[in-house]
Order: C-alpha cells, then structure tokens, then sequence
C-alpha cells in the first residue's frame, strides 16, 4: 500500500513540478503573478481531450499539437495583456490584467467544452506491474518517467544552452542583458512559451492518470503552481520542483491516511509552517533591494 | 564614430540631460567628468540604449542609434559596463564571459577570448566555475570589464569602473584601461577619480547639471582652474 501511494504521490509531484516551473519561472523574470497559468493549461489539457476523444488523433500528435497550442496561448497573453505593462510603476498593474486574461480564457474555454466532468482517454496500456509486491499501474510510471525527462531536459537546456543560459541572465538583470545584445522581449515570449507548453503536459498527463477533466482544474492549477512555487521558493527552479514533489507527496498521503478532505487544509498548514520557518521558501532568496 | 549632437533625456518628468552634445574618434579615449548626479550614467545609458532620448541625434559610424533597442546597439559595436558592475551573480564567472559574447557566433574565437582574459586577470581564471556573486568588488569589475570586450566592441562605454575598490585595485584598473585603448578601442570612461581619469585620456568633457560645461585636451584641463577647484579639490 505504501509503495503505491508514494508512487503515485511521486507522480503527481512530478506533474506539479512541471505546471509550477513555467509558472515561476514567469514570476522570476517579470515578478508577475501570472493569474492566467492554470487556465492556459486547462485549455491546451481540453483541445488534447478533443482530439484525441472527437478527432481520435495519434496520442503524441494530440499532446503535442495541445502542448504547442497552449505555448502560443501564453505567449499571445503575454504579447496582449503584459508586454506594454513591463514598464508600468506598480505590479499591481499587470495582476490586474493577469487576471483579466484568466478569465477571458476561462470562460472562453468553458463556452466551448462546458463545465462538467468529462472523462479524458487513457495515454498508456491499462496494465499493472508489480513492485516489492504492490500493483503500480503502468500509466503512473510512464507518467512519471515523462514528467522527469520533460523536467531534467529542460534543466540541462538552461545550464548548457546559450539560450537557456540567457533566459537565466534575463531572469537576474533585464536591463544588464540587454547589454549584452540578448534580445530581451524574445527571451520572454519564449519563457511564456514554454511556461505554457509544460503547463499543459502537465494538465494532460494529470487528466490522464485520472481519466478525468474539467475547467475547474485550471484554477486548482494556478493555486496549486503558486502554492508549490512559494513553498520551493518563488523564481527557483530546483524550488518549483522541490516545492511540487512536496505538494504532490503530501496530498496523497494525507487523502490514503487521513482522508481527502483533509487534503487542501493540511497543505496549506504545511505551507503556511514552512513560510514561518523559511519566509522566502526552501531554495528562496531574499531579494536585494534594488536602489 | 560616435556623434552625439543635442540630445535631452528625461526621467518621467524630471529633466535629466539637457542638449548634449558630444564626439569620439575610433581609437579615442575620453573622460566624462563631473559631480555625482550631473548625468553622465544618463549620458552613457542614452548611448547604449538603455534609455530613450526625447530629443537629439546619436550616429554610430555613420548610423542613426537613438530610440534603437541596446540589443542592437551592442551588434553595431558599443558595450557598456554599467556603474556597479552588474555582473549575473547567480551565474559562474565562465557563463558571465559567455553571455558577454551573445551577440558572436564563432564559439572557437569566443573560446580563445575567454581563454586570453583569464590570462590577463588569472583571478578569474581560478573562479571560472564559481558564481560571480560570491567574487569580491574589484573581482567582480574585472568580469564586468571582461564580459563587455567578449563583445569585441569597437567603443567601450565604462562608467565609475573605480568605483569602490581598494587603492591598489583602482591602480590596476586604469593599468588595463590603458591597455585597452593602447589595443585599438575608443574608450568612454565615467570616473569619480579625476586626476587619474585626466591622466590617460586624451581629451574630456565636464558635465554639470545635465549639461556638457567645457571640454578640450586632458592634459589641457589638468591644469584649467576650474577643474581643478571643482574636481581636483585644489584652490
């Protein structure tokens, strides 16, 4: 029993920790609250649903087309509903609009697919194996095993990449960067690119796992990103998976052997415990005042 | 190569720069002197790009600069070191370099340039793999001198590139100063330390108040009353 809880706690960590990266990695580089996160991967995780449910469309091609469709969505916000804000006095500004952006998705997402619970197809063979004697179903470990190459290579894209490495530089100094001839509104555009494109594998691998979908789970989503990248750390990316794994760990420990009432409470207990301890998370810095 | 004729900048409403003009040949190595607020970081960041002149004309070897992005000013040949250093401190001095030559493309050449400035500072060298936040203030401004030549620029803008280091440090900063121009590069330098500056420059402008107040030879104004009551702190 154990072993299957953790499994899945994992899984679910790990999915967490791919739709909370876009979202700090947006709030590393702009300190902006992106209220619209949840929704862009509710709508990428829907139009999979479509094709792969109406349009019966090959599983990687679906995702990946979803994936795609998602990174542009987030990117277009960005361009529309941030872009001409960067530069306002107060963030409060952007949050504004961030929210605005929310909602059209939303409700726009929600016009189309509507608001009820729609079973989402299996991605993998509905087979179990079994490990130190308990049944792991497959599609937990193949889950798993995508959120974890999706999340080491994206890591490693950062670090060795000349473009990776310039999202970083971008992320400490915009206008530092642009010194150094990095093209600073095109780093940005592909950060909520890619914030978007993780964002919906994530949703798209969690549907999956549990056969289930609904717009509700856009703004779990955003709640679930914020509340995993304070804890990690807000900006960091070991923090957003660090912060993940946690939230998804401690939600599946708490629904088997508590119960799953208890579940959103006890997170936000240990959020609010880890907060007194370390105020800017676990892998948070404090921010340098700026002069 | 580089003309600035007329330019006014302002922040919000205050005004900062107030029609200044001011000109460099290739290979010139200039001081900007003046008080602390007279505008010359205003005056290098309108050159990069950083910020926008409401008035005026900036021409980079023949190329009308002002309002360009300071992505693109980079390419067309100027790097600014910014006051304060600025290095990316939460990368390693080697990614620092790297990103210091965004804008090239022949990653043997870039590999040889990195290679030649650990050379010329061999402290850098040691910390190549360590982030450049944990580097002390003279360190740091080695990087940030040597991460804006990564560029290859033809004009370096340097502001306060002194600034905050120990005595002997500052000493080695204006050694490799004069190397620099000695190697061909038009030098802008911003500095706090007058009499230095005025040493290895060839000509300066005085800034006062947002506004270019005189310039001429360094060797001319070393010895001009006025600079020397205002800024060399004798009477």
């Amino acid at each position: 029993m154990l072993i299957e809880v953790l499994i899945v706690g994992v899984m679910v960590g790990a999915i967490y920790s791919l739709v909370t990266i876009g979202y700090s990695m947006v709030y590393g580089i702009l300190k902006l609250m992106n209220f619209a996160h949840g929704d862009v991967y509710i709508f990428g995780a829907l139009l999979c649903y479509t094709l792969l449910a109406q349009f019966h469309l090959n599983a990687i091609l679906a995702v990946v087309l979803a994936a795609v469709a998602g990174g542009l969505l987030a990117s277009l916000v960005e361009f529309i509903a941030y872009r001409r804000l960067r530069a306002a006095q107060h963030r409060m500004i952007s949050m504004i609009t961030a929210l605005g952006a929310a909602y059209v998705i939303q409700n726009s997402s929600e016009l189309k697919w509507g608001n009820q619970v729609q079973s989402f197809p299996s991605l993998f063979p509905a087979d179990h194996i079994v490990i130190m004697g308990s049944q792991v179903s497959v599609t937990h470990i193949f889950t798993l095993i995508i959120a974890v190459v999706v999340i080491v290579a994206f890591n490693l894209f950062l670090k060795y990449h000349k473009a990776g490495k310039a999202i970083l530089c971008v992320s400490e100094d915009i206008p530092t960067s642009s010194l150094m001839g990095i093209p600073i509104n095109k780093t940005i555009s592909v950060v909520y690119f890619l914030g978007g494109v993780f964002g919906v594998l994530g949703g798209v691998l969690y549907s999956a796992s549990y056969n289930a979908i609904s717009i509700s789970m856009g703004f779990r989503g955003t709640i679930i990103a914020f509340t995993a990248a304070v804890i990690g750390g807000i900006g960091s990316m070991g923090g957003a998976l660090i912060g993940g794994m946690i939230l998804g760990l401690s939600e599946n420990l708490i629904s088997v052997y508590v119960s799953s009432s208890y579940k959103d409470p006890i997170t936000f207990l240990i959020l609010i415990g880890i907060l007194l301890i370390r105020p800017t998370g676990i892998l948070g810095r404090t921010e340098a005042g700026k002069v | 190569m580089l003309k600035v004729d007329g330019i006014y900048t302002q922040y919000g409403k205050i005004k900062v720069l107030n029609n200044v003009s001011f000109e460099i040949s290739a290979g010139e190595i200039i001081a900007l002197i003046g008080a602390n607020g007279a505008g010359k970081s205003t005056f290098l960041k309108t050159v990069s790009g950083l910020i926008r002149p409401t008035q005026g004309r900036v021409t980079f070897m023949d190329r009308d600069i002002q309002g360009v992005a300071p992505e693109k000013i980079v390419s067309a040949g100027i790097a600014h070191v910014p006051e304060g250093r600025h290095v990316f401190a939460r990368q390693t001095v080697q990614t620092n370099l790297e990103i210091g030559a965004f804008i090239r493309s022949d990653a043997a050449e870039i590999k040889k340039d990195i290679e030649r400035y650990y050379d010329i500072f061999p402290i850098l060298g040691e910390r190549r793999n360590q982030p450049a936040g944990t580097l002390s203030g003279g360190e740091q401004q080695m990087l940030a001198i040597a991460r804006g030549l990564m560029a290859r620029p033809r004009l370096l803008l340097l502001d306060e590139p002194s600034m905050g280091l120990a005595p002997f440090l500052v000493n080695e900063i204006f050694r490799i100063v004069g190397q620099l121009h000695e190697q061909g590069i038009a030098i802008v330098l911003v500095e706090q330390n007058v009499k230095k500056a005025l040493k290895i420059t060839q000509r300066a402008y005085v800034m006062e108040l947002g506004q270019i107040l005189y310039h001429g030879k360094s060797s001319d104004l070393i010895e001009d009353d006025r600079v020397r009551k205002s800024y060399l702190g004798e009477t």
